[in-house]
């Protein structure tokens, strides 16, 4: 459904003063190649101006790249944007408004210019009531993450076939966090194609198929959430009875990470055995094991490809 | 859009009326003074055309009086500032803040989107004047004073052309350059040099032919009212703006746009 093609887009930094800097002072997306294919929802994960948004402005027919190719169900994303938007709702990263505009006047502006079908109407109300978002209020009074509400009921109530959300939960409570995960999990199950950019862990590894990984305009890697997570490091806390224990537990070749006492933090790559032979010779008081997301995954991935 | 810019539309124009029936609310007081016959005599043609007075009769006659005084410095001054922010935020102002990117979100192309700007811009203009003339024409009416409606009708044609060309090429900036006050900048300079070569224009016979370089110099509201008919001009105006919102067009159409 989505298909980038050695995409490249090359900007010489403005703070570059000499020659030498220029070569080096570039800033864009470099030669990025991914798919997405129709019903998967994909995250595109990297720190702020790695090049997330800029990859999404090729998909929206923003700019145009210098090399390469983006295509949303087989149209060019440049040449055909007309039609490639017919396919799509986006979510800008941005949530600028036109501020002397209410809420409603805003979707309602919108869903004309998407050509106005009734059910913009019916998805706008049940998401303005789940978002509990009052959308008759001046876009100029609402906080940012009401803001961010009324760019979510925008970009969802189109039942568009493809969703590009650039930091959809930017600016949300936890609460609202949890609702845009379950409504971006019920727009899956409905077979549409999402692409969710994003430098924040939870909403992906929860609503996400695989990931991609963005750092300095290049993509380094696409991965399987399954597989980000099996290769995450897991990090167990445990408290034993006394020093000779911790000595004990120390001469398994066991990764300790940290020791205070009594207490050790040890590492755990992949298999979880040799911990657990270690365990039955010792006597412990306390274990735990250290909550670890798709962050920690995404920051051993990162490391292992040279570090950040 | 309309909306939006259509209030900012009709504050303005309503804040013309009033001024300008202020102006002709005193001009029968004027007309009558002797004083201000005498001085509007001795008064150099250079300076009489500083003020729009262009055919060399006095500041007592009402074509001379309305010229100078309701389409005069204030009436240009506020519709420049209109035309020239106007454009700047129906292209530039929407890219630089990022809102542009929910119109250009939706299956509307480029140049469909900037011909609505346009449509904007030009019914903005046209409110503007239409309700200028027609505040001219009901205060007129009001403190009886005898006019003939040609003349006004051609003269309003001719502004909505000279303004329309000034939005025309702030459209222009406002699609060419990224941020919103590199194009004010642009488009409010580039006036103000057409304003000053009108006026350098007019301090001198020898100085006449720069009239001719500035578009605010096709412009000579006192000749219009005094029965000119200014067909070449108004057709010469709006080709200069139809060239600058073509171009506006094949630059909006095909750059890069960072929102």
């Amino acid at each position: 459904m989505i298909n980038v093609e050695g995409v490249t887009k090359l900007y010489p930094s403005n703070k570059s003063k000499t020659k030498e800097k220029e070569n080096q002072g570039v800033r864009g997306i470099s030669d990025i190649t991914l798919r997405v294919v129709e019903g998967e929802a994909f995250g595109l994960l990297g720190p702020n101006g790695a090049g997330k948004t800029t990859l999404i402005r090729h998909l929206m027919g923003f700019i145009k790249p210098d090399a390469g190719f983006a295509q949303i169900h087989g149209l060019d994303c440049w040449q055909d944007s007309r039609a490639v938007k017919s396919l799509v709702s986006y979510l800008p990263g941005e949530m600028n408004f036109f501020e002397q505009m209410s809420g409603l006047e805003f979707l309602i502006l919108m869903s004309g210019m998407h050509g106005d079908q009734p059910i913009f109407q019916k998805r706008r109300n049940v998401l303005a009531e789940r978002l509990d978002l009052k959308l008759k209020q001046p876009i100029r009074k609402m906080s940012k993450g009401m803001k961010q509400k009324l760019g979510i009921i925008y970009a969802l109530m189109l039942d568009s076939k493809v969703l590009i959300l650039d930091e959809p939960t930017s600016g949300l409570d936890p609460l609202m966090q949890k609702v845009f995960i379950e409504l971006v999990l019920e727009e899956k199950t409905q077979g549409k194609t999402i692409l969710i950019s994003s430098h924040m862990f939870p909403e992906v590894e929860r609503t996400c198929d695989r990931v991609g990984i963005i750092r300095a305009g290049e993509l380094i890697t696409v991965e399987g959430i399954q597989k980000i997570r099996q290769a995450q490091q897991q990090t167990f806390e445990i408290t034993l009875e006394d020093a000779e224990q911790v000595q004990l537990l120390s001469e398994q070749g066991l990764v300790i990470t940290s020791q205070k006492g009594n207490r050790l933090s040890v590492a755990i790559q992949g298999d979880i055995n040799p911990l657990l032979s270690g365990l039955a010779q010792v006597k412990v008081k306390e274990f735990t094991q250290k909550t670890t997301e798709l962050e920690e995954a995404f920051m051993h991935f990162y490391e292992g490809e040279g570090g950040i | 859009m309309f909306k939006q810019q259509g209030k900012k539309a009709l504050n303005c124009a309503t804040g013309l009326a009033f001024y300008n029936l202020l102006l002709i609310g005193v001009y029968p007081a004027i007309s009558r003074s002797k004083a201000m016959s005498e001085l509007s005599a001795t008064l150099p043609n250079s300076v009489k055309r500083i003020f729009g007075v262009t055919s060399g009769s006095g500041l007592d006659r009402f074509e001379s009086y309305v010229s100078s005084q309701c389409f005069g410095q204030v009436w240009l001054l506020v519709m420049g500032t209109y035309t020239i922010s106007t454009a700047d935020a129906l292209i530039a102002k929407l890219v630089d803040q990022g809102a542009m990117a929910y119109l250009l979100s939706s299956p509307v192309g480029r140049l469909e989107l900037l011909s609505t700007q346009v449509g904007v811009l030009v019914s903005g203009l046209a409110l503007m004047i239409g309700l200028s003339e027609v505040g001219i024409w009901g205060e007129m009416s009001l403190f009886d004073i005898p006019i003939e409606v040609g003349p006004y009708l051609r003269l309003g044609v001719l502004e909505f052309a000279l303004f329309l060309a000034v939005g025309a090429y702030s459209l222009f900036f406002s699609a060419m350059f990224k941020a919103e006050e590199h194009a004010m900048l642009c488009s409010a300079s580039l006036t103000f040099l057409f304003y000053a070569l009108d006026v350098f224009s007019g301090l001198n016979d020898q100085f006449s032919w720069v009239k001719d370089l500035t578009i605010l110099g096709w412009v000579q509201p006192q000749e219009v009212l005094d029965g000119a008919v200014p067909n070449d001009r108004i057709v010469a105006l709006f080709g200069f703006s139809a060239i600058f919102i073509t171009l506006a067009g094949l630059i909006f159409g095909k750059k890069d746009l960072h929102i």
